[in-house]
């Protein structure tokens, strides 16, 4: 293996492993009413436009499925979503978009991942999709995309450069 | 071989997603089948362990077990005055002395807070305590201010709790001053409803609202919370009271597991 590729995979899981404690346990206390950000898919997100889709893919399943067996939802329910979402971010990557650009493929991104969790996630609640659209996947997306935000302006070099 | 291998890597990325695709699904399928899935006791295990190096800073020079003394014994004589209250109540109100036809006996086992669940979709807690220590499904959980929820999901080391402020929890109730009964459920913010009061019935602002005990999950006379505003709608039958829970649901570190142990008929 690349001396490189080895450093990145390190990266990728200390930063994985940052993530999912932030989202554990200090994510519910930024809670407004029932909308939390979701770090862990902007992790996913930037993981895949920075490493590519693989990295991205992975990152999101295996997440995913730590996210699925600490909730009474079935397990796979979040990774399907998540990996969907890293892979998407990572063929991205190859068209080298502007720093704008990204931040709004990522807040898109934010969107899709929610509608595609909520899709699947309908058919265990008494819930209509619209319902969950307009209660859940838009109020979430936008703070998540917020939290994006603040975070982008820590990661921005490394956005850029890639 | 060569070729086909060639063939393959150019659609690396591909594979790898169906494949990721094609596990998640099949987990899916799985959980579905069979809910207590050793992975996720792996999972709570690890949760468990990162939380012990988080939140036992404190254990310093054993102030920890001193406070986890004192808080059980909080506990349990709020407990004991919740009941002393109503007892109280139900003496003026009957103007004779009355005595409970059944009291059950229960034995509280403390829990720590290991984690919020990080989904958005169920309000719940993680704890640290699971059947190893006799806790099971449906079991009561409440603080010293209140009631907290019900377990949903054990763990031989670690269970999942439901709060009363998720969209899915119920919890029959009733009006401390006139004993009138409701169901509780979350209004979808930072507090609950009392469902089912019907429109002629007083109910004011400052009301104390407690578990009736007409559940199998709930022992009777815990305080759930008071109630902060009451409307009567012109259509409909019963009235919309908001309850502000007794518990600081932001601020939970530590929680009380009810368990029924036997009852003595007097």
């Amino acid at each position: 293996m690349h001396p490189d590729k080895k450093y990145n995979n390190l990266r990728i899981l200390l930063l994985s492993l940052i993530a999912f404690i932030i989202q554990l346990y200090f994510v519910p206390m930024i809670e407004i009413k029932v909308w939390r950000p979701d770090l862990i898919l902007l992790l996913i997100v930037y993981t895949g436009f920075y490493y590519g889709a693989i990295p991205g893919t992975l990152t999101g399943f295996v997440l995913g499925i730590f996210q699925d067996s600490l909730s009474p939802n079935p397990i796979g329910m979040t990774s399907l979503a998540n990996c969907l979402i890293g892979f998407i971010a990572g063929q991205i990557k190859q068209f080298k978009l502007a720093y704008n650009a990204k931040i709004v493929v990522a807040l898109l991104l934010i969107l899709v991942h929610g509608l595609m969790f909520y899709l699947v996630y309908q058919f265990k609640s008494e819930s209509t999709y619209l319902h969950l659209v307009y209660s859940r996947i838009f109020p979430n997306t936008i703070y998540t995309f917020s939290m994006g935000l603040i975070l982008s302006v820590f990661f921005r070099s490394t956005i850029e450069e890639n | 071989m060569i070729k086909l291998l060639n063939f393959i890597s150019g659609f690396r990325d591909a594979l790898v997603l169906v494949l990721c695709l094609f596990l998640s699904l099949f987990l899916i399928i799985l959980s579905d089948q069979d809910p207590g899935n050793p992975f996720r006791h792996i999972v709570y295990n690890s949760v468990g362990l990162l939380s012990g190096y988080f939140f036992k800073i404190d254990s310093y020079l054993g102030l920890k077990q001193e406070m986890d003394r004192l808080r059980h014994q909080n506990i349990e004589m709020a407990y004991k005055n919740m009941q002393i209250q109503d007892a109280y109540l139900e003496n003026i109100r009957l103007r004779k002395l009355l005595e409970f036809k059944e009291r059950s006996n229960f034995r509280l086992i403390a829990a720590e807070v290991v984690g919020f669940n990080p989904h958005q979709i169920f309000n719940g807690l993680v704890l640290n305590e699971g059947s190893h220590r006799g806790i099971r499904k449906m079991d009561a959980v409440l603080t010293a201010e209140g009631l907290v929820g019900q377990i949903v999901r054990v763990d031989t080391d670690n269970a999942i709790c439901q709060i009363i402020l998720d969209r899915n929890s119920r919890v029959s109730a009733q009006i401390q001053r006139n004993r009138e009964l409701g169901v509780i459920a979350w209004d979808g913010g930072n507090n609950v409803k009392l469902l089912y009061v019907a429109k002629n019935i007083e109910v004011l602002p400052g009301d104390v609202v407690l578990t009736s005990g007409f559940s199998r999950i709930f022992p009777g006379n815990i305080k759930i919370g008071v109630v902060i505003n009451v409307s009567k709608e012109k259509e409909g039958l019963f009235q919309d009271i908001v309850v502000q829970p007794a518990v600081n649901f932001n601020r939970l570190e530590e929680v009380f597991i009810v368990r029924e142990e036997n009852s003595i008929a007097p």
